[in-house]
């Protein structure tokens, strides 16, 4: 799938924090919390495991970081996305874009999302980071539920329950970036292409048009398409 | 037979109608908040179950209990300004407009008020009902019937609750109590036996509740109210079937003369109800739009199909359990007729007596 850390191109090397931040994602991503050691993340910066205790006093904080960083980015762009102009289902077209980009941007973002469902187990929730993280989702879903409600309330979108709508958005967004080997099976390509990418937003757009839009907004939507 | 509020009685066109001019009386109804009601506790030591129809239905209710917080989705907007039902015959009010040539949104806000109206009388009409099923659970003779009506207060409760978060949360409107209602709400709650409640109550009332809310569920759009009507309904359902269960035994073993009680009280009461013809709403709302409510009454009169439309809710559930039970005799039948209350000719035998859920 061609995974590659990223790293901040203008602003130098970035700080070993980040490196640790980055080599944990990868590896969390691909594991899961209890799949991988304190040991094997310093080994993967090349730093000693005490260093690494150094920056981060536990697993589960380490843990948490990781996931607050990915969703500070989906936090940042939905922001941006929702605060532009236009009606609710100009900024939810946005979005929707935007999510999409963030997710397809790096492979680990979406699995690393998808694994920590279920990592009910390992994670009691009580650490600092862990409220952080909880707080995020909260802010994200929070923003994300009001722009849905004024769709409705204004008549663009179908009336129903939001928590429903953002079950039914998470799954269509992030499963699909998550789905590794088994998604690019189905599809017969790489997932994170430009053109697949493209391919995604087309087809989420679609769908969500048809089960979202009210009816007098979908047939104006429909116009606009065909001519 | 005595006719209630007789002196809040006169003739328009063929029509008597009953209605309140006086806002000062109408203000005093209500405040009048404290009800003195004769009330006779029974004692029971039968704890088994004695009449396992009514024990079976008490497990029903457990079964059916919900949570008007948790269980519904309160996430999903009513706004003001989409409609909620069809625009034509679902409601009164927006209809007219239609038919005389009012804007939408005119129509619209027609039928968000009329809505809020018959949404705060509902929610009147079931604090009536959690007072009157605590009376039941004290008088009622046997303890199924006690299990039954404990599980109803409950119910009753959920239904105050569910309806006033609704209003609150919502319409962020309410109206008080029409004082037509607030009259026969107390009448049921000052009737001397727990039959007469019963009858009152669980036979009259709860069958024009299911009436009511099955009307609003089949027509409405919005999604929250749907479910919160549904939901309601069918607990509804259950306490018609309490009704016509226990008033069943109740007529087996009445004499004449209380047969003819409980037909003359079960008459004077959907009369009554009848008679109003809404007017106790039309006064508040119709002249906002222009509508005279003498007027609006006198039309609907005019229409060839009136009877057939004034009398679907009482055909819906009251009146075929009242025939069943055998509350309408010829005695009572062709004054049903008249008031349009009881129209055509799908009456059921009356010795078939099928559950009303």
């Amino acid at each position: 799938m061609g995974e590659r850390v990223e790293v901040a191109d203008d602003v130098g090397e970035p700080s070993s924090r980040e490196k640790i931040l980055d080599a944990a994602e990868l590896l969390f991503a691909q594991r899961g919390f209890s799949g991988v050691g304190m040991r094997e993340v310093a080994e993967a910066v090349g730093l000693s495991k005490s260093s690494l205790f150094h920056h981060f006093r536990s697993k589960v904080e380490l843990y948490a970081a990781v996931a607050a960083r990915i969703l500070s980015v989906f936090e940042e762009r939905t922001a941006e996305a929702l605060t532009s102009p236009g009606d609710a289902f100009v900024r939810f077209d946005r979005w929707l874009e935007a999510m999409i980009e963030t997710l397809a941007e790096r492979p680990s973002r979406a699995r690393l999302l998808l694994r920590s469902l279920f990592e009910d187990d390992d994670l009691a929730g009580e650490s600092e980071e862990e409220k952080e993280v909880d707080e995020i989702i909260h802010r994200l879903f929070a923003s994300v539920g009001r722009m849905l409600r004024e769709g409705m309330e204004q008549g663009l979108f179908r009336l129903g329950s939001i928590p429903h709508l953002l079950q039914s958005l998470i799954g269509l967004l992030v499963y699909h970036f998550a789905s590794g080997e088994f998604g690019e099976t189905l599809l017969r390509q790489s997932l994170f292409s430009p053109a697949a990418v493209r391919k995604r937003k087309e087809e989420v757009k679609a769908l969500l048009y048809c089960g979202v839009l009210a009816e007098p907004l979908r047939a104006r939507v429909r116009t606009d398409v065909e001519s | 037979m005595e006719k209630l509020l007789a002196d809040h009685r006169r003739q328009l066109g063929e029509f008597e109608i009953v209605e309140f001019v006086d806002e000062q009386e109408i203000a005093n109804l209500r405040q009048k908040l404290d009800v003195p009601v004769p009330l006779e506790l029974h004692w029971s030591w039968e704890y088994g179950s004695e009449i396992e129809e009514l024990r079976a239905l008490y497990e029903r209710g457990k079964r059916g209990q919900w949570n008007a917080e948790t269980d519904i989705d309160w996430s999903i907007p009513f706004p003001r300004d989409q409609w909620f039902v069809p625009r034509e015959n679902a409601l009164l009010l927006p209809t007219l407009l239609t038919m005389m040539g009012a804007d939408e949104e005119t129509c619209r806000e027609a039928a968000f008020e009329e809505f809020a109206h018959l949404i705060s009388q509902l929610l009147h009409g079931e604090q009536a009902a959690l007072q009157l099923c605590g009376q039941l659970t004290n008088a009622c003779p046997t303890i199924d019937q006690k299990f039954y009506a404990a599980s109803q207060v409950a119910d009753e409760a959920r239904h105050v609750e569910v309806l006033a978060k609704f209003i609150e949360r919502k319409l962020g409107m309410i109206y008080p109590i029409d004082p037509t209602l607030k009259v026969l709400l107390d009448r049921l709650l000052e009737a001397p036996t727990w039959k007469m409640k019963t009858l009152g109550m669980q036979t009259l009332f709860e069958g024009m509740a299911v009436a009511i809310f099955d009307q609003i569920v089949r027509a409405a759009t919005n999604p929250l109210i749907k479910d919160i009507l549904r939901r309601v309904q069918i607990d509804e359902a259950r306490h018609a079937a309490f009704g016509v269960l226990t008033m069943r035994r109740v007529v087996q073993e009445a004499t004449e003369e209380e047969m003819a009680e409980m037909e003359d009280f079960a008459f004077a009461i959907l009369e009554t109800l009848n008679a109003n013809q809404q007017l106790d709403f039309l006064r508040q709302a119709a002249p906002k739009y222009g509508l005279d409510p003498e007027a609006v009454v006198q039309s609907l009169h005019a229409m060839p199909q009136w009877a057939q439309l004034n009398s679907e809710v009482y055909m819906h559930t009251v009146i075929p359990n009242l025939w069943r039970l055998g509350l309408i005799t010829e005695r009572t039948e062709e004054k049903y007729r008249r008031a349009g209350i009881l129209w055509g000719d799908r009456l059921e035998s009356r010795h078939e007596l099928p559950l009303a859920s």
